[in-house]
């Protein structure tokens, strides 16, 4: 039975920051310094009564279903769903149904802080799946760290995390960029241009990918930042034409990203020429750019719609006989759904609902992943993958070109971090 | 490099024009700063979304201008007519405005991106051995093609010369029996419609969502404090240059750099200007 709240928030906010995708920080953490309620008490009660009467498991589904971020995350909220209700229609937990409790927080980074308040102090969940722009996971990390509460959260990200709360369900860098990297250097060249929006995530993913190409032989001739609301490319599509280079790696986010694959396919550039290589362009940004200007370029997931196997086949059916197909399912959602089956396991391995147990049960827990197989969460609180790479279709659908080995999770990278700065792993991050 | 840099830096001129130029009459016939005004031009992007599939493209964009044209009638008729020639209370009306209709079309048109394709997608030749997209040619040509039409219109045309009498003295031109309502609206709807000409053409080119009307807004009004609001010449002009400026530096540095140019410049300008910031007509 779930408690939705679908409050519809209007949320004035600037034009950019909204659209920014995956993996914007900002420190929006003004609103966290004072907890409401006995936040020292929390871990204690939170414990205790997350055992819950004994008939029902709450877990907390905390994502935009209103306001800019709300086109991303409302399907991953659906993708959450479907898995719990399978999970309960085969019986639930150990004999127990999960209850999910579902919050929308409104594209708002202080919204999301009150919304994780009300899961981890009032309702007490098990555990909490949720977040998607990196802003929203650093605002409700204090909560979840003085709560000793448990956050899944169910996106790739920029790294340099490690949270003694948070199970990071998809992707880093490590496993993300490294093969991608080495295929793009070995079959589109060595003389490389890089693009990408002005923030942490962006420059982040471009350091690793410059240091990884470097390491193969590869030349940056240029890697070039634009402040987040910007869709005028045409300047930087001049220095790219004089430049000449065999490929672009592009790391332009959200609303960004339409307007520099139509631009550039204006200014005359072909992906059989110079193709562009996104690091954070999933199949929802690609619809708006149109298979004709997207077909052709290429981006690192560990899914794909287009991915047949018959597990995937029948996840996508099942999705969409329930949602309609107006949105290919992508790798947020499905690690969405993945993260669900994850938590179940680790609920079943502890023999018992409690954040403290659910959290020294989830290093070593595992759960098949529609169309990648088999992912397992690491002591590093992060999670083995399998990454393909896709090539855009006149579809805006990306296509596999090449499926990588598996990976194992590395948040701390020896290309951007020293070694003698990686810390332990996990940590307390936010206090 | 020069030619690209001539080239792109019209291009961003073109845009900035197109959306300039109507805020500017705005403001010269009734003293109306439109914080709306990037909305207009949003709306100008999705009428092109809406239209383009039914109609075709090229006559969704002159459909585009008598959309939002008709919707900046109504809004005249409705909101703006009860702010004219002061300048605070039309700052904070048309800033709920902008709110307003960045929510309605959030409401229908939900948040995602939206998608338009390019009606032209050739390149044209530089010389040089340098190439340029087509669509950019396009955006210059509407740009130059519009802020002369509406120059000569005011210069040469009975409206034109009822607008002007109307921006010189309103009040004037009321008791000379002049339809001042009816001047007011005409020129309102005409600065929404160019804002919606600017977005039906971007749009091919952008990325269509109910926020970005604020980067246009912000463009158009930098062009017109250094303009002078009211002066159609120098927003022409001014535009042409924001541009080149722009594209000088962004061409071969980056665009993070070319803001900081660009608007430490107009900065400047504006600290060391010392005529006062409104042209005395249009």
């Amino acid at each position: 039975m779930a408690t939705e709240h679908p409050t519809r928030r209007d949320v004035l906010k600037r034009a950019g920051a909204a659209a920014i995708g995956t993996t914007a920080v900002g420190s929006l953490l003004s609103a966290c310094g004072s907890t409401g309620t006995s936040s020292s008490t929390g871990t204690t009660t939170a414990a205790s009564s997350g055992a819950g009467g004994g008939d029902t498991i709450k877990v907390g589904v905390l994502f935009s279903l209103s306001g800019d971020l709300s086109i991303a995350e409302t399907s991953m909220k659906n993708a959450t769903m479907l898995a719990i209700d399978e999970i309960n229609a085969r019986g639930g937990i150990g004999g127990r149904k999960i209850e999910p409790v579902v919050e929308d927080y409104a594209s708002d980074f202080s919204v999301v802080v009150q919304k994780a308040r009300k899961l981890v102090n009032d309702d007490r969940v098990a555990a909490t799946i949720g977040c998607y722009a990196s802003a929203s996971r650093k605002a409700v990390l204090p909560v979840y760290e003085q709560g000793n509460a448990v956050l899944l959260y169910p996106t790739f990200y920029e790294n340099l995390e490690c949270s003694t709360n948070v199970i990071y369900t998809s992707l880093v860098a490590n496993q993300h960029l490294t093969d991608t990297t080495n295929w793009m250097v070995r079959n589109a060249g060595k003389k490389i241009y890089m693009v990408g929006s002005d923030y942490v995530g962006p420059q982040t993913y471009n350091a690793i990918v410059k240091k990884l190409a470097e390491q193969q032989g590869a030349t940056v001739i240029a890697n070039r930042f634009f402040p987040l609301t910007q869709t005028e490319f045409g300047s930087a599509l001049s220095d790219i034409r004089a430049a000449n280079p065999d490929l672009i790696w592009n790391t332009i986010v959200g609303a960004g990203i339409p307007a520099f694959l139509k631009q550039y396919q204006a200014a005359g550039f072909t992906p059989e020429k110079t193709p562009i290589f996104s690091g954070i362009c999933t199949e929802q940004e690609l619809a708006a750019v149109g298979g004709a200007a997207a077909k052709g370029h290429y981006f690192p997931a560990s899914y794909f719609e287009t991915i047949r196997t018959p597990d995937n086949t029948s996840f996508v059916q099942r999705y969409q006989a329930r949602y309609g197909s107006a949105q290919p399912t992508n790798m947020p959602m499905q690690a969405s759904y993945t993260s669900a089956y994850l938590l179940a396991a680790a609920i079943e391995k502890a023999g018992e609902a409690t954040p403290a147990a659910i959290l020294q049960a989830f290093p070593g827990v595992s759960a098949h992943a529609p169309g990648e197989g088999t992912v397992t969460v690491k002591d590093n609180h992060h999670t083995t993958h399998t990454v393909s790479l896709g090539r855009a279709n006149d579809r805006a659908l990306y296509d596999v070109v090449v499926r990588f080995a598996p990976r194992d999770p590395d948040p701390f990278p020896a290309s951007i971090v020293p070694a003698s700065k990686i810390p332990s792993c996990p940590r307390r991050e936010a206090s | 490099m020069l030619v690209q840099i001539v080239a792109q830096g019209l291009s961003v001129g073109a845009v900035l024009a197109l959306s300039a130029l109507g805020l500017t009459i705005v403001y010269g016939v009734m003293g109306v700063v439109n914080l709306a005004h990037g909305e207009f031009v949003m709306l100008g992007a999705y009428a092109m979304v809406l239209l383009s599939p039914l109609v075709g493209a090229w006559p969704a964009i002159a459909l585009a201008p008598l959309v939002v044209g008709a919707i900046g009638l109504v809004v005249d008729r409705t909101l703006i007519r009860f702010l004219y020639h002061d300048p605070v209370k039309s700052m904070l009306g048309t800033f709920g405005l902008a709110i307003v209709i960045r929510q309605l079309v959030l409401i229908v048109e939900g948040p995602a991106l939206r998608y338009v394709g390019l009606p032209l997608t050739s390149t044209v030749s530089l010389g040089f051995g340098q190439e340029f997209p087509l669509w950019r040619v396009v955006l210059i040509l509407a740009a130059a093609i519009a802020g002369v039409g509406i120059a000569i219109w005011l210069a040469r045309s009975a409206t034109g010369l009822k607008v002007r009498t109307t921006t010189v003295d309103s009040d004037v031109a009321q008791s000379l029996g002049m339809n001042v309502p009816r001047v007011n609206a005409t020129a309102f709807a005409i600065g929404a419609g160019l804002a919606g000409l600017a977005g039906a053409l971007v749009a091919p080119l952008d990325s269509v969502y109910p926020d970005m009307g604020l980067s246009y807004l912000v463009g158009a009004f930098l062009v017109v404090i250094l303009a002078g609001l009211g002066s159609i010449r120098n927003a022409l002009l001014w535009s042409a240059g924001v541009g080149l400026l722009t594209a000088a530096v962004a061409v071969p540095a980056d665009d993070v750099l070319a803001q900081v140019v660009v608007w430490s410049i107009a900065l400047a300008i504006v600290a060391l200007r010392r005529q006062p910031l409104v042209a005395s007509r249009v």
